[in-house]
């Protein structure tokens, strides 16, 4: 589902939350979905690798996720439905390799130290 | 059991070398590159133990990389060490940093040298692994179209990975010619959605008049003309993906359209009144600098943000020259599927001229320029005389510009003076349209002086008939 830009309108005014759910795990990238004049992202959403997107809800730790736009991320935190968008409220984030599933990231980190061992006189 | 090539001058370190191993490997020693490569064309080596020395006579100014490329190009996974005494050890960093694996210095201690195999090993076995559980992703027909050796194309993969499972729009951004349409493809193939339709739709080459009906469909009697109702390319690529190439062409009112479509999924065909859901994954595409149009007025700016959700700028090919060795060999492997010629090589001045050519029109220019010469080549080798002589011009003039000091003053002198004599016999061959009697009488040679020396240097009078 994409965000339409009035419905985040209605969530900023009157937060409408219906449903919380207990917490749970997205994967994805970090999208902009809404600009201030000056193309500046003043909203973000997580796009899934099951095609859906949870706007992201805009507090602290929320807000850091402002410098992982366009990143691969995982996002633990409470879904909720406010006026027909869903939501994230986040709890932890983790920043994944770009598109690479969890069993190899840490693969990839142990061979990024092994490469650094080999290259030990550079 | 790894095999390993020695190149060094002295019998005492490949001795020392050989009798340090612990595991016997198979180990033969080359006194130069020249013979080291001839031995690696006919056998596989693992690991290639190189003198310093010699390969910084071979590198000129210091360009490891460039003396590197050779072994790279027989076997792109051969491990190479370079061998050294302290003093060097500045050069010697600047090899590994150029892609050497690493070095070890002289007098070769046993235990050094099987630690250096051991590490490199496993680094091999673990590069492996790691390669397989990441080609799990890419499908088997794409394995051979994301091979790259350039890290910003390698960068544009892993967004590709990223971005392909989600449905967020994505905009590629690069000069004509490299590949936006493949990339586009690409994802998609890699998609939730690869098994629904892919639409390609070249906003471009649409008329304004027809684009709008074009993308979004008519209604019967929306114009003159529209006797029946006509699905548009949104509703088409249902379920699938639409990609929109030359995006900064479209008209202002297709704009608005695709705005209506990126923010609500809605759209209504021409003449139409129905909303109408778009179920569709976007992915856009320019070689234009659609920000600078934004500040023009030309190009909406809330459409703009919204295509620029994922944006992937895709290199030019000068960008990523490494690659270009690689990629004329699959393009050259697919001009052998589709034709019943066997070319099976391209000859290593055509290469070396690649390289220096600024490939302006980018890889379709090379797969247009490849596929003349492979029409016209009558050997197994694709030859340079196939080849347009622009191709060859870069070469020449860089190599005027600036000569390799590497070689005597004779040598640069008798390589100028030919490149002068062949420019000057390819503009007097240009100003009379390849007549081989016109051209030289006005070079004032005979026309088997001519024809000499237009064989020697790969020029054909068919080339300058226009």
């Amino acid at each position: 589902m994409q965000i339409n830009q009035s419905r985040i309108g209605i969530f900023k005014e009157v937060f409408p939350i219906k449903n919380k759910t207990d917490l749970i795990t997205l994967k994805g990238i970090i999208i902009p979905v809404d600009w201030d004049t000056k193309g500046n992202a003043v909203a973000i959403a997580i796009s899934t690798q099951g095609e859906e997107e949870y706007l992201i809800w805009n507090d602290t730790i929320g807000k850091r996720l402002f410098n992982f736009i366009q990143d691969s991320v995982k996002v633990r935190g409470e879904i909720m439905d406010a006026a027909g968008v869903k939501l994230i409220k986040i709890n932890d984030i983790q920043k994944c390799a770009l598109g690479i599933p969890d069993e190899i990231n840490n693969s990839i980190k142990s061979s990024n130290q092994q490469a650094k061992s080999s290259k030990r006189h550079n | 059991m790894s095999s390993i090539i020695v190149i060094t001058k002295e019998d005492s370190v490949f001795r020392t070398i050989q009798s340090c191993l612990t595991h016997r490997p198979l180990i033969a020693q080359a006194e130069n590159i020249e013979s080291a490569l001839a031995a690696l064309q006919e056998k596989r080596y693992d690991f290639v133990f190189i003198d310093l020395g010699i390969l910084s006579a071979s590198s000129g100014n210091s360009d490891y990389k460039q003396a590197l490329l050779p072994f790279w190009t027989v076997f792109p996974t051969l491990e190479i060490v370079v061998m050294c005494s302290q003093e060097f050890l500045r050069e010697a960093v600047k090899a590994v940093k150029a892609g050497a694996n690493t070095y070890i210095t002289y007098p070769i201690d046993p235990e050094e040298l099987n630690l250096v195999m051991e590490s490199i090993y496993d680094f091999k076995i673990m590069e492996s692994e790691l390669d397989y559980l990441r080609e799990q992703f890419w499908q088997a027909d794409a394995l051979n179209l994301i091979q790259t050796k350039s890290s910003v194309m390698r960068k544009v993969y892993e967004k590709i990975r990223a971005v392909a499972p989600t449905k967020t729009t994505v905009f590629l951004i690069g000069e004509t010619g490299t590949g936006k349409g493949v990339l586009a493809n690409l994802i998609h193939q890699h998609s939730n959605r690869r098994g629904k339709p892919f639409i390609s739709v070249h906003c471009g080459a649409i008329p304004d008049t027809l684009l709008e009906s074009e993308l979004f469909g008519h209604e019967k009697g929306a114009f003159t003309g529209a006797d029946r109702r006509k699905l548009g390319k949104f509703e088409i690529a249902k379920g699938g993906t639409i990609f929109l190439d030359e995006i900064g062409t479209i008209t202002p009112s297709a704009q608005i359209k695709l705005l209506q479509i990126l923010q609500d999924q809605t759209f209504q065909r021409v003449g139409g009144e129905i909303s109408i859901k778009a179920d569709v994954r976007i992915i856009a595409a320019t070689n234009s600098d659609l920000e600078k149009m934004c500040e023009e007025g030309l190009f909406r700016r809330d459409l703009y943000y919204r295509l620029n959700v994922f944006p992937i700028k895709v290199p030019s090919l000068q960008e990523r020259k490494d690659d270009i060795p690689y990629l004329s060999r699959v393009i050259l492997n697919k001009m052998n599927k589709m034709h019943l010629k066997h070319i099976h090589d391209i000859h290593p001045r055509v290469i070396e001229a690649f390289l220096n050519y600024q490939w302006p029109g980018n890889i379709r220019e090379m797969e247009n320029i490849i596929e003349r010469a492979y029409i016209l080549e009558k050997t197994s080798t694709l030859s340079p005389e196939n080849f347009p002589n622009e191709l060859f011009e870069s070469e020449s003039l860089s190599r005027v510009a600036a000569p390799d000091s590497a070689g005597t003053l004779s040598e640069i002198r008798k390589a100028a003076l030919e490149d002068i004599e062949r420019d000057y016999l390819k503009n007097v061959l240009a100003d009379y349209k390849g007549r081989i009697n016109d051209s030289a009488s006005k070079a004032g040679i005979s026309t088997r002086q001519l024809h000499k020396l237009m064989t020697k240097y790969g020029l054909r009078k068919e080339d300058f008939k226009i």
